[in-house]
């Protein structure tokens, strides 16, 4: 067989948990994190711990009743700290050789794959995310590592136009202080490779994790720390978005925000920084959302459509941007796949997500939960089918009931709105041309899939599906660094593919630099 | 493998005489299968030239491949013209020039259309005949008894889409439950069998394991081995009453140690221990295969009544390159074919030098595999009797002959269900199995090409 691989970069592999070994290393990483609990997490500016007055506990949201974590809150004054430092670090972080911050990331990435029992372990306590979906994000943040250390090898070779009397000199410079806002739903994976790029070009970094997953943030912060990155240029700032994320985006010396979260928010910090008037540019790098669709051809596999969509929709528990909550059918596809849809979500067990034979676990907290059920009761006409979750598993976890929604008006808001939670809606279409266009109908171009055997429909979705990532017959999410760099378009995001060749450069300013050495006829021998 | 243990054979043959012996057996093989092909069933051989017309035409055969893996989900006649044309007009394949212009002709026109649609449909539904045994037991049990009185046992399987849910999954188990209730009340079937088979049990089913769980999950390695364990107690149990064997089949690797486990466990529980008649599969394609088989021997020693150990190559290969590659595994299979082709000798050898603790039954097509079994059989005295050859419904019936006529028994894996569906599978399992591909052009070679065809790795 012959495989054509276009790079020499290697993804991290996944785990075997057929292997009993892996299955008993996993358990083993339980045990052992639970033991540091209640973990301290603190902010850390310059390498210094700080004091608070404000300390949230971390809960366990498929068991409040297990802390986590104390998370102490950075204050506003932590923040301008923070900013002030990274400016007086910039200047040595941007002479530092290439080659050594290449060097300090490729360490990360072993002692990533050195801790990924307990980071898997603490993973899944801390947001209720699903051991196979955690391998792979641990995969996920090694990957980052590594394919930015290799894209940064390349990029910071100078692309040269030499002619005789004309040197020319293409080559790239860091921009400068970096905020980066990450949203806890790949806490380790997102975070990861939004602070290693920045980084690696050359720019100090303030990391400001999401609330609800500080103490992964905070195992990789001083994961990045022990990998040699110097405390100068990297600082770890929990604490409320709305205090003192705001604070940073607004900050004059702040040159890049690198932000992953709610669309809100994300408009918001892109108005913020138009209007500043700066120095600069300040600039926004911003990946904001879905409504992702499915569409299913009336030739599709069934057995892989059904399977695919429950994974996409359901996996995680819908919190995921390149989430499934659309799936447009065919007609004639459509009674069929419906009551397999419905049978395999029945069939999917509710519960602990430590517990390795639960396919669905809490959602992230409590805002979450009623924001959900609000929907829930909202569309409640629409429901056709609801995987119950027994009444005490509700009171100790924030547990929300799956749902499969029916709707004829792909225009409403489960047509239109992210739900962000394990929310699904089936839609009717006449035709392969109609499913487009209802799927095309949305402010969002993040992922999208079909299923179909018809290569000329295949070849219309390539054309026509306005999708950041398009997948054609499997699942829509689980995007592989370098193999499927991963981001949207439209109101889905601005900015490079996480994972993808343009990524780094978002972080650089390319320079170009000309200088004729002839002096008075005489060239110099190159 | 040595040949130096305990239980080792009278006569320790050398490699030489080793080889030897397995090409005599082999060529004795084709010259017996040559004696019954113009008789009983003539019309796979018909069938089987017709299939040569795919050979040496790869863009075409994939096609037909894709075209019968599609076809299921063609609910009526214009949308099969319509793929016809999509698939193998519109798409580049080796057809020759005139029977595309036909071919074009004809979808042309709607009423010749529908004639080429109906046409494709009669002849996919045909072709579906000639590998799956019918609908239902009850529907289609002539058939079975025709093999009966031909001296050929057969194992019954249940075919169909894989299993996404829980109903789903109990629909296939009272599936299994009342294939087991027509199996043991079919008086025709008890008749021949106490006369012509009198060791044999009253039937023999195998069963999918992924068909009766929906959510078996390697990672859920403990609660997936529980659940397969309660949903196989009552077909095991309606079994054990009824007097049928029953053999749980494996499918793709990444459940193989849930099903070996499985098994372990139940076949040890009370109502089973003393059950003679079950069985599991081993594939030689796998790196793991002669380990695993060694634990069963351990296990099989123990128990009162011997295990039948089912020994393949395996059909889900390319499925397991694609995942570990995907994955950045290294693969659980070997590469190359001919490392599978001898890793299957030196587990038939394990397997009959663990006589009488363990019953072999030989899976396979290839006439030198299974001459090497049956030489390895004689070296170490174990019995024709005690083991068997289980080969695939619709396929090589002339071998099955010949191998009948050499005092072994002969056991077909008998699918049912539904035929359209059912073809989709099949194709699947030949699309991925490329030792049937070895065994099409085995069928239709001539004597020279035949012979080349008993060296365990072929020289070109």
């Amino acid at each position: 067989m012959n495989f054509h691989h276009n790079s020499n970069f290697q993804n991290e592999t996944l785990r075997d948990f057929s292997k009993e070994e892996e299955r008993f290393i996993l358990n083993k990483g339980f045990i052992s994190i639970r033991k540091e609990f209640p973990i301290q997490v603190f902010p850390i500016i310059s390498g210094k711990s700080k004091k608070t007055s404000l300390i949230v506990p971390a809960l366990n949201p498929a068991n409040i009743n297990e802390k986590i974590a104390d998370i102490h809150y950075a204050s506003i004054a932590d923040a301008e700290e923070a900013a002030k430092t990274s400016i007086k670090s910039f200047e040595t972080w941007k002479n530092t050789k290439p080659e050594i911050r290449i060097g300090f990331l490729k360490k990360a990435a072993d002692i990533l794959r050195s801790q990924k029992a307990e980071l898997t372990a603490l993973i899944s306590l801390e947001v209720g995310k699903g051991i196979k979906d955690i391998d792979a994000e641990i995969a996920e943040a090694i990957d980052f590592c590594e394919f930015y250390a290799k894209e940064a090898e390349d990029i910071f070779q100078p692309r040269k136009r030499d002619l005789l009397g004309e040197e020319n000199v293409y080559t790239y410079i860091p921009r400068g202080v970096t905020l980066v806002v990450a949203p806890w739903n790949f806490p380790l994976a997102i975070l990861c490779g939004m602070t290693v790029a920045p980084l690696v070009a050359g720019n100090p970094v303030i990391m400001k994790p999401a609330e609800q997953s500080s103490t992964i943030a905070f195992k990789l912060f001083n994961i990045l720390i022990e990998a040699g990155i110097p405390s100068s240029v990297l600082h770890f700032l929990p604490g409320k978005g709305e205090e003192i994320g705001a604070y940073l985006v607004k900050h004059s010396e702040i040159h890049t925000i690198n932000f992953t979260g709610s669309r809100a928010v994300g408009l918001g910090m892109i108005r913020e920084a138009a209007s500043q008037d700066l120095k600069f540019v300040k600039k926004v790098v911003a990946e904001m959302g879905g409504k992702n669709a499915m569409i299913v051809d009336e030739d599709a596999d069934l057995d892989e459509a059904v399977i695919a969509s429950i994974q996409s929709a359901f996996g995680f528990q819908g919190q995921k941007c390149s989430a499934l909550s659309r799936i447009i059918l065919l007609e004639s596809k459509y009674d069929t796949f419906k009551s397999r849809f419905i049978d395999s979500l029945q069939s999917l067990k509710p519960g602990l997500p430590e517990d390795p034979s639960v396919k669905v676990g809490p959602v992230i907290d409590s805002e979450s939960k009623t924001r959900l059920d609000n929907i829930a009761s909202q569309f409640s006409s629409k429901i056709i089918s609801k995987l119950k979750i027994e009444e005490g598993q509700k009171y100790t976890g924030h547990f929300v009931e799956p749902i499969i929604f029916e709707s004829e008006d792909s225009t409403s808001p489960l047509g239109q709105t992210e739900f962000f939670g394990p929310y699904v809606t089936l839609f009717k279409a006449k035709n392969f041309e109609e499913a487009i266009k209802i799927a095309n109908n949305v402010d969002y171009a993040l992922t999208g899939g079909i299923f179909s055997r018809n290569p000329k429909n295949i070849q219309y979705a390539k054309e026509k599906f306005e999708v950041g990532n398009l997948y054609i017959n499997r699942g829509i999410t689980g995007a592989v660094v370098d193999r499927q760099p991963f981001g949207g378009y439209k109101l889905s995001g601005v900015g490079a593919k996480a994972g993808g060749p343009d990524y780094l450069k978002q972080f650089l300013e390319p320079i170009s630099i000309t200088e004729n050495t002839m002096r008075r006829g005489f060239i110099p021998e190159t | 493998m040595k040949a130096t243990e305990e239980s080792g054979p009278k006569t320790i043959l050398s490699p030489l005489d080793l080889q030897n012996r397995i090409l005599e057996k082999g060529k004795e093989l084709f010259r017996l299968s040559d004696s019954f092909e113009d008789g009983f069933f003539s019309t796979y051989r018909l069938f089987s030239k017709s299939l040569l017309f795919l050979e040496n035409r790869p863009l075409l055969k994939l096609q037909a491949f894709r075209f019968a893996d599609l076809f299921p989900s063609l609910s009526s006649l214009s949308s099969i013209s319509r793929y016809i044309r999509i698939y193998f007009i519109e798409t580049p394949t080796e057809i020759p020039k005139w029977i595309l212009l036909f071919l074009s002709l004809l979808l042309s026109n709607r009423l010749s259309s529908v004639f080429v649609a109906l046409g494709a449909k009669i002849g996919i539904k045909l072709t579906a005949k000639f590998f799956i045994l019918g609908r239902t037991y009850g529907s289609d049990r002539k058939k079975i008894i025709d093999r009966y009185k031909n001296g050929i046992c057969s194992t019954i399987d249940i075919l169909g889409e894989a299993v996404l849910s829980e109903k789903e999954a109990e629909r296939y188990i009272s599936e299994y439950l009342l294939l087991l209730e027509e199996v043991s009340k079919d008086k025709e079937l008890s008749e021949i069998r106490s006369s012509q088979f009198p060791n044999e049990p009253t039937g023999n089913v195998s069963v999918k394991c992924s068909s009766l769980y929906s959510q078996l999950d390697p990672l859920a390695h403990e609660s997936s081995v529980t659940h397969l364990m309660d949903k196989l107690r009552p077909i095991l149990s309606s079994a054990v009453s009824k007097n049928i064997f029953i053999n749980l089949d494996m499918e793709q690797y990444e459940t193989k140690d849930i099903i070996m486990d499985t098994a372990f466990r139940i076949f040890r529980e009370p109502e089973f221990e003393n059950y003679p008649h079950f069985g599991i599969v081993i594939q030689a394609y796998l790196k793991a295969s002669q380990a695993d088989l060694s634990k069963v021997i351990e296990y099989s020693k123990k128990r009162k009544y011997p295990l039948t150990v089912r020994l393949v190559k395996g059909a889900y290969w390319e499925y397991e390159m694609t995942q570990s590659a995907q994955k950045g595994w290294e693969p659980p299979v070997f590469l190359k074919k001919s490392d599978t082709d001898k890793n299957y000798e030196e587990c038939s050898a394990l397997l009959l030098r663990s006589y009488p603790h363990i019953r072999p039954a030989f899976g396979s097509h290839n006439i030198r595999s299974l001459s090497s079994a049956f030489v390895r059989a004689a070296e170490y005295s174990v019995p024709e009797k005690f083991f068997e050859v289980q080969m695939l419904y619709g396929m090589g019936n002339s071998y099955k002959q010949a191998i009948r006529s050499l005092g072994i028994s002969v056991r077909e894996y008998s699918p049912i269900g539904e035929v359209i569906p059912g073809m989709a599978y099949l194709v699947r399992r030949l699309l991925e199995n490329s030792t049937n591909e070895g065994f099409l052009k085995n069928i239709n070679a001539n004597s020279k090409d035949r012979e080349r065809l008993l060296y365990l790795e072929n020289t070109k």
